[in-house]
């Protein structure tokens, strides 16, 4: 308390000029209109700087909350955008559509191995089952392979044993895409029956063979192809849309018309 | 008491002086005087800074108000009455407890009190048009003002202040 007494004693002169000096600015302030508005401005510019910085703030510590929301409003849209792609191609039912997303964070991604593994953070507690696709929001990531209870584990596109049912954009001759160990961007496509036009650039979209993926999500286009004369079909390099290495968040995909499928195809 | 009546007596004489033919004058159109700091700078230096201070905030809304003017002149006096004895201890190159206490008198060495003077009136004027204009795009004719009214107020105040030279005792 004497040492705060002290200060103020001490700077007693400062205090009082600062003080009358607030006083002759309330005084000039309530005299001159031109300086009343100059007043306001300032104080309303620091105010404005001031609320920004704690906006600012607080949105920093809010950035976990909305970035769940987001990833929530994603996955909505997500499937809306399958939709879409897929209506590209033919005249399907948008009502019947059978698929659903789930958003997951990828918590580890290899792409360095010839057989890449993917785990996520959703398990069979979110009702995510072996053999679901699980997509980026530009491109393919792989297949769920093995689930927990709160984890699952995906196959990764890049993976040697792994073959994707793909076809072309725009003349729908299908084929199988496949991960030769190369580069985290290159595939290459097989089955193309030389008979059918391939020309680079051409847009790669997956095929509707597979249960796994809805039809019509771009994959990535021809980068170079070989016509072998030997041989009726191409040997086509594949450059991916999408950047796998990067990923942070997936949607797995729900085929809800899976199971029906897969009777099926054991019934044969 | 002698000195308190004087100094009384000065500071009134000044605000009228200041508010009733100084004022007026408007040389070239635009060129005031302000004598009135006068008071601040023959005023003694005692040790009571807070007492000047008063004084020169006294000063200054005095003739805010007798002059309907909105409030430039408290806060340039009250900040030449904050700063006067740093004014002076830059100009006189002395320390605080060196201080003369009467500055102007024949003791003092003529370019000391030039440059005391000048400090004074040049800051006091400078806040003034600044506060008066308020508006960083006319800083060129805040300067322009300025400096003509310092020149104008200087030479007014000179020989005001040369016959109020008393002898330091």
């Amino acid at each position: 308390m004497q040492q705060i007494l002290n200060i103020l004693l001490r700077y007693k002169n400062f205090l009082i000029y600062i003080s009358l000096l607030f006083f002759s600015i309330f005084f000039l302030s309530k005299r001159s209109f031109f300086h009343r508005s100059f007043i306001n401005q300032l104080s309303l510019g620091l105010s404005g700087s001031i609320h920004l910085i704690k906006e600012r703030t607080i949105n920093y510590f809010d950035l976990i909350e909305k970035n769940k929301i987001l990833r929530t409003e994603n996955e909505k849209l997500k499937i809306y955008e399958l939709i879409y792609q897929n209506q590209l191609l033919e005249s399907s039912d948008t009502i019947n559509f059978p698929f659903k997303t789930i958003g997951a964070k990828i918590l580890k991604n290899s792409y360095t191995n010839t057989r890449n593994y993917l785990i996520l953070d959703k398990g069979f507690k979110d009702g995510i089952y072996s053999e679901m696709g699980v997509i980026s929001n530009d491109g393919l990531i792989g297949i769920i392979n093995e689930t927990t209870e709160n984890f699952s584990s995906a196959i990764s596109i890049l993976h040697k044993d792994i073959k994707l049912n793909v076809k072309f954009k725009k003349n729908l001759s299908f084929g199988s895409l496949l991960w030769e160990g190369e580069s985290p961007n290159k595939m290459r496509l097989v089955d193309i029956a030389t008979i059918n036009p391939v020309s680079i650039g051409d847009t790669i979209v997956t095929g509707g063979m597979s249960a796994y993926f809805p039809e019509g999500i771009p994959v990535g286009r021809v980068k170079s192809f070989i016509n072998k004369p030997s041989e009726n079909y191409y040997d086509i390099d594949i450059e991916l849309f999408s950047n796998i290495t990067q990923k942070k968040y997936a949607y797995i995909i729900e085929n809800k018309t899976r199971k029906e499928i897969k009777d099926l195809e054991n019934n044969e | 008491m002698n000195k308190t009546i004087k100094y009384i007596f000065q500071f009134f004489l000044l605000i009228l002086i200041q508010v009733f033919v100084l004022n007026n004058i408007n040389l070239f159109g635009y060129l005031n005087p302000y004598v009135y700091i006068l008071f601040l700078i023959s005023y003694q230096f005692n040790n009571n800074l807070s007492e000047t201070i008063f004084l020169g905030f006294l000063l200054g809304i005095s003739l805010d108000l007798i002059s309907q003017s909105a409030g430039a002149h408290t806060i340039a006096c009250l900040t030449i009455s904050f700063l006067r004895p740093y004014f002076a201890i830059f100009a006189l190159r002395l320390k605080f407890s060196e201080l003369p206490k009467n500055l102007i008198s024949k003791d003092t060495r003529l370019l000391n009190k030039i440059g005391f003077l000048f400090l004074m009136v040049f800051i006091h004027h400078f806040i003034l048009f600044f506060i008066i204009f308020l508006d960083p795009r006319s800083i060129f004719l805040i300067l322009k003002n300025t400096f003509f009214t310092t020149l104008f107020s200087i030479i007014v105040i000179w020989p005001i202040l040369t016959l109020l030279e008393t002898k330091n005792d």
